[in-house]
C-alpha cells in the first residue's frame, strides 16, 4: 500500500479476490472471470465457495459446470426437478461423482423422487452440512423404510442446524435424535400436531418454527404441552380460525418473533392487543398479512372502523408496531379486505393501481416511506393494463427510486388495453438491473421465462 | 470508555487521535489494545496503511460505530447477487480503483468485517453483468493468454453451448 503506485485488481491477495467473488454468481465467476487471464483463471481454480442453484441454469451451462468446478468446492447446492426441467437431477447424478461433494454446507433437493433421494443419500458426503431442505415430488412406498433410515441418519448430523421438508407421510418413520440440536426447522406440509411434539420433544435447542399452517389434530387434548423452546414462529399460508390459532400459540409462550401470513378473520386489533398481553409476553416482534374475504363491498368508514382497532396505546405507543389496511374497488367478488403490518413481510406481491384501491394506515407518514414499506419484497407481479399505465404516467412524473427497488422476480401479465408504452417505464416499480427472473404472459396464456 | 482516545500512526508517519470505541471496531487493534495491554500513550503503528486511506478508515468507522453487530459468518448467510450498498456507502466509495483496492487491503489487514464486506461487494457490482472484454476494460487487465490457451477456454465454452 505505497503512496504513489496506483494498485490494479491483479494485486489483491486470492483471499480478497475470493472474498469478491462471494458475491457473484458462478456463472459470472466461470464465463466472464476465468478467462480473463492466467492469474484469474488460476484464482478461480481455486475458488471453493461456491453456492450452486441449478435451478434456473441452462442445460448448456450445466455442463460447463459440472466440468469445470470440483465438488469438494461446493459448499450450497440446489438441485431441483420442476416443470421445465423434470430429469435434472438424473443428469446430475451422471455427470458427477457425488462421493466427491466433501465440503456442502446447505443441500436442497427440490421435486425430487424418493428412490432419487434415497440414491444421493447414500452416497454423498454430509459431514459439514449446517442445512438440509428437500421435498419429495414422487413418493415410493416400497422404500419407505430405506428412506426413513437415510433421513433419520442425516438429520442425525451433529452440524446441522436447519431442516426444512415436506414429507410429513414419512416422519412417524424418522428415528429423531434424542436432544437433537437443530434450531430451525420448517416443515412445509401441515404437520401433525402428535408429530411437532414428537420432534419437540427431542429438540431443546429448536427456536425457530416455520410452518405453511398450524398443526393438524386436536390442540384441546394437549394442554399439558408447551413448546417453550421456541422464540420465533412463522406461518406462512394461515387458513384457520383465529380461534383455532389462539389455541395453537398458547403452546408457544416465550415466542419473541410472530409471523403470520394467510386468510381468515383476523383483523380485530382489541383482540389481537389482549391475547398478546396474556398470552405472549415477551413478544416484540409481530408481522402479520392477512386477507379477509367478503361479500359485501366495503365503505371508508367499515375500513376505519378495522384500522381504529389498531391506533391503541398498545399498538402505537407501547409496541411500536404499525399497520396499513388496504382494499381494492373491484366488480370481482368476493372482495379482498387485506390487513398488513408495516413494512410489508411478504416477498412476494401483486400490485394494485393506486386509484382503485382505499389504503388507510396507522403510520403517520406512509406515504413518505413507501419505499421502506416495499423493503421485504422479492417478487412483483404486475398486471399491465390501461390503470397501470395511467398510474405509471403519474408516478414517473415524481418516482426518484423504484417502488419495490428490492425486487428481483418479475410477472408480467399483459392485458388487451395496455398502450404499449415501453416497459423502461417500470423504473416507477422496479430496479431493471435487479431483476434475476421475469415471466411474461398475455391475459390468455403463457408467452415464455427468462433469467439473467 | 467513550471518548478516550488512542494513537494510531500510519506507515507514512501521521499519528491519529482515534476515539478508542470508534478504533476497536478494527478487531487487529481491538486485539492489539486487549491481549498486548497497550496503554494509551503507546503510539500504535500500522504499518500497512498510510495516512490518506487511514482517514478513510477512520471515516467510515465513525460513521458505522453504532450499527449493530454483523451476524457470524456462515455459509447460510452468504447471501449471493446482493448489491445492497447504503446511500451514504455509495458516495463513500466514490473513490478511484487504486484507492478502492486500498481500502479492501486496509480493512483485511485491520480486519474490519463490515468496510471489507461492502468494498467488495462495490468491486462485484463492477463486474457484474459484464463479458470479459469489459471486465478486462474496467481494470485494465492484460489478457496473457497465448492463442493456444484462448483457443481452449473458447473450445469449453463452445462444447458446452452446444450440447
Amino acid at each position: 500500500m505505497s503512496n504513489n503506485i496506483i494498485l490494479s485488481i491483479e494485486v489483491l491477495p486470492v483471499e480478497m479476490l475470493h472474498y469478491i467473488f462471494d458475491n457473484l454468481d458462478t456463472q459470472t465467476i466461470l464465463y466472464s472471470i476465468r478467462p480473463l487471464s492466467r492469474l484469474f483463471r488460476s484464482v478461480v481454480n481455486t475458488y471453493n465457495r461456491y453456492v450452486l442453484d441449478f435451478n434456473f441454469i441452462s442445460k448448456s451451462s450445466y455442463y460447463l459446470i459440472c466440468q469445470l468446478i470440483h465438488p469438494q468446492n461446493i459448499i450450497s447446492l440446489t438441485l431441483s426437478n420442476n416443470e421445465r426441467i423434470s430429469d435434472r437431477i438424473d443428469l446430475f447424478i451422471l455427470l458427477v461423482d457425488l462421493r466427491q461433494f466433501t465440503g456442502l454446507r446447505s443441500f436442497t433437493l427440490l421435486d425430487i423422487d424418493e428412490s432419487r433421494l434415497n440414491f444421493i443419500l447414500k452416497r454423498i458426503n454430509l459431514n459439514l452440512l449446517t442445512s438440509f431442505s428437500f421435498n419429495i415430488k414422487k413418493y415410493d412406498d416400497r422404500l419407505i423404510e430405506t428412506a426413513a433410515a437415510l433421513l433419520s441418519s442425516t438429520i442425525a448430523r451433529k452440524a446441522l442446524r436447519k431442516l426444512e421438508f415436506d414429507t410429513c407421510d414419512r416422519i412417524p418413520n424418522i428415528s429423531w435424535p434424542i436432544n437433537y440440536i437443530t434450531e430451525y426447522l420448517t416443515p412445509n406440509n401441515r404437520i401433525n400436531i402428535d408429530d411437532l411434539y414428537k420432534i419437540l420433544q427431542c429438540s431443546p435447542y429448536l427456536h425457530t418454527l416455520i410452518m405453511n399452517d398450524i398443526p393438524k389434530g386436536v390442540i384441546n387434548n394437549l394442554t399439558s404441552i408447551y413448546f417453550r423452546q421456541l422464540t420465533s414462529l412463522s406461518i406462512k399460508n394461515l387458513s384457520v380460525t383465529i380461534d383455532e390459532l389462539e389455541s395453537f400459540l398458547l403452546l408457544t409462550s416465550s415466542l419473541v418473533y410472530l409471523k403470520l401470513i394467510g386468510v381468515g378473520h383476523m383483523l380485530d386489533g382489541k383482540r389481537w392487543e389482549q391475547f398478546i398481553e396474556i398470552n405472549l409476553p415477551e413478544l416484540d416482534k409481530f408481522e402479520f398479512y392477512f386477507n379477509e374475504w367478503t361479500s359485501t363491498d366495503q365503505t371508508r368508514t367499515d375500513l376505519e372502523l378495522i384500522i381504529a382497532s389498531f391506533q391503541t396505546l398498545f399498538w402505537i405507543e407501547h409496541k411500536k408496531w404499525f399497520v396499513a389496511c388496504e382494499y381494492e374497488h373491484t366488480t370481482l367478488k368476493p372482495n379482498i379486505i387485506s390487513l398488513y403490518s408495516i413494512p410489508i413481510c411478504k416477498s412476494s406481491v401483486s400490485y394494485t393501481p393506486t386509484y382503485t384501491k382505499t389504503l388507510l394506515s396507522t403510520y403517520p407518514t406512509m406515504m413518505k416511506n413507501e419505499l421502506l414499506i416495499m423493503n421485504n419484497i422479492k417478487s412483483l407481479n404486475l398486471t399491465l393494463n390501461k390503470l397501470t399505465a395511467d398510474d405509471i404516467q403519474v408516478k414517473s412524473v415524481t418516482a426518484h427510486h423504484p417502488l419495490f427497488r428490492k425486487v428481483t422476480e418479475i410477472n408480467l401479465e399483459f392485458c388487451d388495453d395496455w398502450p404499449l408504452i415501453s416497459l423502461q417505464s417500470l423504473f416507477v416499480f422496479i430496479d431493471i438491473s435487479r431483476i434475476v427472473h421475469n415471466f411474461l404472459r398475455t391475459s390468455t396464456q403463457s408467452l415464455f421465462t427468462g433469467s439473467s | 470508555m467513550a471518548g478516550h482516545k488512542i494513537k494510531l500512526q500510519s506507515n507514512d508517519g501521521d499519528i491519529f487521535d482515534v476515539e478508542v470505541e470508534i478504533a476497536k471496531l478494527s478487531i487487529t487493534i481491538k486485539t492489539m489494545l486487549e491481549d498486548l495491554s497497550m496503554n494509551e500513550e503507546e503510539i500504535i503503528p500500522l504499518p500497512n496503511i498510510n495516512s490518506a486511506i487511514f482517514k478513510k478508515v477512520i471515516q467510515w468507522t465513525t460513521h458505522h460505530k453504532d450499527d449493530p453487530p454483523l451476524p457470524p459468518e456462515d455459509d447460510e448467510n452468504r447471501e449471493k447477487n446482493t448489491n445492497d450498498i447504503s446511500s451514504w456507502d455509495q458516495e463513500f466509495l466514490k473513490v478511484d480503483q487504486g484507492t478502492l483496492f486500498e481500502l479492501i487491503l486496509a480493512a483485511n489487514y485491520l480486519d474490519i468485517k463490515g468496510l471489507l464486506d461492502v468494498t467488495c461487494t462495490s468491486v462485484a457490482n463492477m463486474i457484474k453483468g459484464k463479458t470479459s472484454e469489459e471486465i478486462r476494460q474496467t481494470f485494465n487487465i492484460k489478457n496473457d493468454f497465448t492463442p493456444q490457451e484462448e483457443e481452449q477456454i473458447k473450445k469449453e465454452n463452445e462444447w458446452c453451448e452446444n450440447k
